[in-house]
């Protein structure tokens, strides 16, 4: 991997500030957790008042040693204070407060002094001294109230330093974990910027990704569009150059040889153009009713027996083309009832039904299936003509398509496409399969009820239908 | 050295006999005065504890003098701790504190505790129903004197606990205590 920028910004960058985040953290709780344990560890013996005690006990025994003298047929309170006094001392001989004696170099000294007076023990015990021997139980005290007293100085200067030592590590360990945290603060704001500038790239590049399916739907639209246009120009340029053809044709004869005809002959001829001129016009009033008529479309949806819509459409075409075999059959058992437009269903049956008409011979009969299949009403239509050819038919459904075997046959390439389009609005569709030279199958399939919208009907019985999408325009 | 201790005690006992004497007068007045007063049997032997204050059984006045004897008529209790002023763990032996106010029908939310060199603090009674303290007579099995930490020594369950591991419990540890004022 080479250390170019971006990989040193995206990556190196952010591991580093994580890495040093972790440690500085690390090193932060240790650091905190010295703190806490120091803290904790402050119970040092309170020597002052220790040696204090002591202090005030021997001035309370010298006090009471003088007392005894001065009046001494009265009950003397000697004994008690040496037992004070030697509770001092034991409290000064046990564990942590020799210990602390020792660290101040006083141990040996006070243990000294207070055995001095406990060897005078027996005296005070007796409750009473001796002016013999006052003097010598007096020094000896006084020895050690004074030892006491300076003890009491060096123990408080001992404590004050241990106390500001304490305070100065304190107040190290807080100034240390004070810049881990500056140092923490730094790392933060480095992460959190690169979790910024990362998501702000993640961002960008999910709008260039919508703008890249935007365009690419664009795109497709264009091309639609195009396809559209050259259906539509292909279409116009065979069903247009027909009609024209023949009044061309008829207008040079006319010129030509025009003074040669009869008058009789001049009106057929006309009569012709006249024609040719009028499925001209035709042709254009369709594709122009055709937009027209979607535009107005109004769908009412409501259950009907498709069987019966399918003799409705038939007896039509009886009635138009009544030397062609049109054969209805229901294998519905008389329940073919579909979620529909009766009007619709009716149009695109017709549509159906015309173009079984206009793309077989006369001769050959049109078969009209009404069944029930799965969750859908299905109408077949199926004719004995030439077929699609294999390449044409997932266009068929495409508007201005038409087959380039099919030019002679006038037509602008609509019926199939809105057929299609009725049949979607009313949740349904159509299927085509055909075979060249055997014929055409065109089969409308409406939803059996309501509740039963095409969803996934993976399973179709017998042959499967080519499924055609309709165009989208 | 006994001996002289025992001398020690009597002059106390003296001293509060003489006391007991003169409030005699105003007993009946008092006793006539709170009907919740219970007459604790007097001491026979030293007196080493004496608890004032707000109380309800009390045999000298108002106040309850306990010899050895009434201390050792409550249940016994014992307790394996350290101290902030010994080496090691110590065994104490002695009774517990709120054994001793209900004895006395202590009725209050502090207890000063006084020692024989008039050291003196504040005790919450709290501390005693929320924790096992114990006024020892005893530790590793020998009887607190004077002239170490006794008659009686405040012991609080210090190594059961953490929160008692500090040094503004420490000072709660009354040792030498003799007198007991409930407020």
């Amino acid at each position: 991997m080479s250390l170019t920028r971006p990989t040193v910004l995206g990556y190196l960058v952010p591991l580093l500030a994580i890495i040093v985040l972790v440690i500085l953290l690390t090193v932060t709780l240790y650091r905190l957790t010295d703190i806490q344990r120091a803290m904790r560890n402050n119970a040092s013996a309170n020597m002052t008042w220790v040696i204090y005690q002591a202090h005030t006990e021997s001035l309370l025994l010298t006090n009471a040693v003088q007392q005894s003298l001065i009046a001494p047929h009265q009950e003397s309170n000697l004994a008690h204070r040496y037992q004070m006094l030697l509770s001092r001392i034991d409290v000064l001989g046990d564990g942590p407060q020799k210990r602390a004696l020792e660290a101040m170099g006083l141990a040996e000294p006070l243990l000294e002094q207070a055995n001095a007076a406990m060897q005078l023990g027996p005296r005070f015990e007796r409750g009473h001294i001796d002016a013999a021997d006052y003097e010598h139980t007096r020094e000896v005290l006084h020895a050690f109230s004074d030892l006491l007293q300076s003890a009491s100085g060096r123990a408080m200067r001992t404590e004050w330093e241990e106390a500001g030592a304490r305070l100065d590590i304190y107040r190290n360990a807080v100034l240390t974990v004070f810049f881990l945290m500056i140092g923490i603060w730094i790392c933060g704001a480095v992460i959190s910027i690169q979790l910024l500038l990362a998501l702000k790239k993640t961002r960008d590049n999910e709008r260039i990704r919508l703008r890249g399916i935007e365009l690419q739907r664009q795109l497709e639209h264009e091309r639609r569009i195009s396809e559209l246009y050259r259906s539509f120009g292909s279409m116009v340029s065979h069903q247009f150059r027909t009609p024209l053809a023949i009044i061309d044709a008829t207008m040079q004869r006319l010129i030509r040889a025009g003074d040669r005809m009869t008058k009789e002959e001049i009106n057929h001829r006309a009569g012709k153009a006249r024609q040719a001129t009028q499925r001209l016009n035709q042709l254009i009033e369709n594709i122009l009713q055709a937009d027209r008529y979607m535009e107005q479309l109004d769908v009412s949806m409501q259950p009907c027996q498709l069987a019966e819509l399918a003799n409705q459409a038939v007896s039509e075409y009886r009635t138009i083309a009544p030397k062609r075999d049109i054969r209805l059959v229901d294998e519905t058992g008389g329940n073919s009832t579909a979620q529909c437009d009766s009007v619709l269903t009716v149009q695109i049956l017709g549509n159906l039904l015309s173009n079984a008409l206009k793309y077989s011979d006369e001769d050959t009969g049109i078969s009209v299936r009404v069944s029930c299949q799965a969750d859908w009403v299905c109408c077949e239509i199926c004719d004995k003509g030439d077929g699609i050819a294999v390449h044409d038919l997932p266009h068929v459904f495409k508007r201005y398509f038409r087959a380039p075997d099919a030019t002679d046959i006038v037509g602008t390439g609509i019926g199939l496409h809105i057929a299609m389009e009725l049949a979607t609005l009313q949740n349904g569709d159509i299927l085509v399969c055909s075979e060249r030279g055997r014929g055409s199958c065109f089969t409308l399939r409406l939803p059996c009820s309501p509740q039963h919208f095409r969803q996934s009907h993976a399973h179709e019985p017998g042959p499967a239908p080519t499924r055609i999408d309709r165009g989208n325009v | 050295m006994q001996h002289t201790i025992t001398q020690g005690w009597r002059l106390l006992l003296a001293t509060s006999l003489l006391f007991g004497l003169a409030i005699a007068g105003i007993r009946p007045a008092f006793a006539s005065g709170n009907t919740n007063v219970r007459q604790l049997p007097p001491p026979s032997g030293d007196v080493l504890l004496i608890i004032d204050g707000a109380i309800t059984s009390t045999n000298d006045g108002t106040e309850a003098h306990l010899d050895l004897d009434a201390i050792r008529s409550l249940p016994a209790y014992s307790l394996h701790t350290s101290t902030a002023v010994t080496d090691g763990v110590k065994h104490f032996e002695g009774v517990l504190m709120r054994d001793l106010l209900q004895l006395v029908g202590a009725s209050g939310a502090m207890v000063e505790a006084g020692a024989l060199n008039n050291y003196s603090v504040d005790i919450p009674i709290a501390d005693f129903h929320d924790y096992d303290v114990v006024l020892a007579t005893h530790m590793d099995g020998k009887q607190l004197l004077p002239s170490d930490k006794g008659p009686f020594w405040i012991v609080y369950p210090r190594d059961e606990w953490r929160q008692l591991q500090d040094i503004r419990y420490d000072y709660r540890w009354v040792w030498q205590l003799n007198r007991l004022t409930v407020k």
